[in-house]
């Protein structure tokens, strides 16, 4: 048991504790029950492309994160089925250039790419 | 007492079982349905046997070639390769990739069964992956010929533009090759598509493209109109088809490299 100075610090240490466990319950329940969406990357001159497909997408639920150099999707359709895919992006993936749009009924992620040195 | 299919050959360990000898009219064309690049020929196949009223006439049998999963029809389970008729067409359609191992036997087989039909012509549907898939308004279809004749026919209907250079891996390619060695002319008719997503809008083209060519009527609005549906229901079978055949029908015309 680490000390603390404050008595404010150990409940914060606790209640950030109790939020990770939480999280990662959070995260097992989900990994059960939600499915992968399809994919498409495509590695094009001076930009790549991820095409996702997921029918009935409810767009309003769509939620992504990138974290180093992965790039984390999560998505429902209008019966509440939650997708959720990670994506190994490439080195020169230029990450603060970055663009999602849908276009038909696809999920499109265009990621520039940074010119090699 | 089951209701037994007739076993009527057995090529490489691959039994064509009939219920019943189908009456088709001449000139007979095959279309081949199988699983790859955006499942465009399923798609294609799976449309034309549900929404013309194809019937099922036999169904293909393989302990070692075929994966180990039945196609379920009306609670009744079938192989997951089955062959249906109507008037002078026969659709061979699979509800399952097949793996990229069992290509080969699996088309000779196939191509050795269809011959007794003596059909003047056999046209397979597939998918060309672009990468600007998206951003076509509508999917381009490429003609492959395995005979120079075909080729020049197929060059002066002008439906579809010749696929210039490029290779096709996956189900076909033995297909294109087996049917040669047996005297046989086969198209394949290649749209534009996604990869690994399935796509029922290149599966309109195809069918729009075949049904000018061979001169048959297909209304493929409802395609279109249900393509969601479609996208949610075969799903799985995407999947599958990744994972059988990783490195499927990568080709490409030289008029897009």
């Amino acid at each position: 048991m680490p000390a603390y100075k404050e008595l404010d610090d150990i409940f914060n240490s606790i209640v950030r504790r109790e939020i990770s466990r939480f999280n990662k319950e959070v995260y097992k329940l989900e990994k059960e029950f939600f499915s992968t969406p399809l994919l498409d990357f495509y590695s094009c001159d001076d930009h790549y492309d991820c095409v996702i497909d997921v029918p009935y997408m409810d767009p309003t639920s769509i939620y992504m994160k990138v974290e180093g150099d992965v790039m984390k999707l999560r998505c429902k359709d209008k019966m509440g089925n939650v997708y959720q895919t990670q994506i190994q992006l490439p080195r020169d993936a230029d990450l603060d250039n970055l663009k999602v749009e849908r276009i038909k009924w696809f999920l499109r992620i265009r990621i520039s790419r940074r010119p090699s040195t | 007492m089951l209701r037994k299919y007739k076993k009527v050959n057995d090529v490489h360990g691959i039994e064509f079982r009939e219920k019943y000898i189908p009456e088709v009219s001449k000139p007979t064309y095959v279309i081949l349905g199988l699983p790859d690049a955006g499942l465009v020929g399923g798609i294609s196949t799976e449309f034309l046997i549900t929404n013309s009223q194809f019937k099922e006439f036999a169904q293909v049998y393989s302990e070692s070639h075929l994966p180990p999963i039945s196609h379920i029809s009306s609670g009744i389970a079938k192989s997951p390769l089955s062959l249906y008729h109507k008037d002078n067409i026969i659709v061979v359609h699979s509800w399952a990739a097949i793996p990229s191992g069992s290509l080969q036997p699996v088309a000779s087989a196939l191509v050795e069964y269809l011959s007794k039909f003596s059909p003047p012509l056999i046209v397979s549907i597939t998918g060309l992956p672009v990468q600007n898939r998206l951003d076509l308004e509508k999917p381009t279809p490429y003609w492959i010929a395995n005979d120079e004749s075909l080729g020049e026919e197929v060059e002066k209907t002008g439906l579809m533009k010749r696929f210039e250079e490029g290779y096709i891996a996956g189900p076909y390619a033995p297909i294109l090759l087996e049917s040669a060695r047996k005297g046989l002319r086969n198209l394949v008719i290649v749209v534009e598509s996604f990869l690994d997503l399935p796509d029922p809008e290149a599966a309109a083209v195809a069918l729009d493209t075949l049904g000018k060519y061979i001169g048959i009527q297909v209304d493929t609005s409802s395609l279109l109109k249900e393509a969601e549906e479609v996208r949610a229901k075969i799903k799985g079978l995407m999947e599958q088809t990744r994972r059988e055949m990783p490195g499927y029908t990568s080709v490409k015309p030289s008029t897009y490299a």
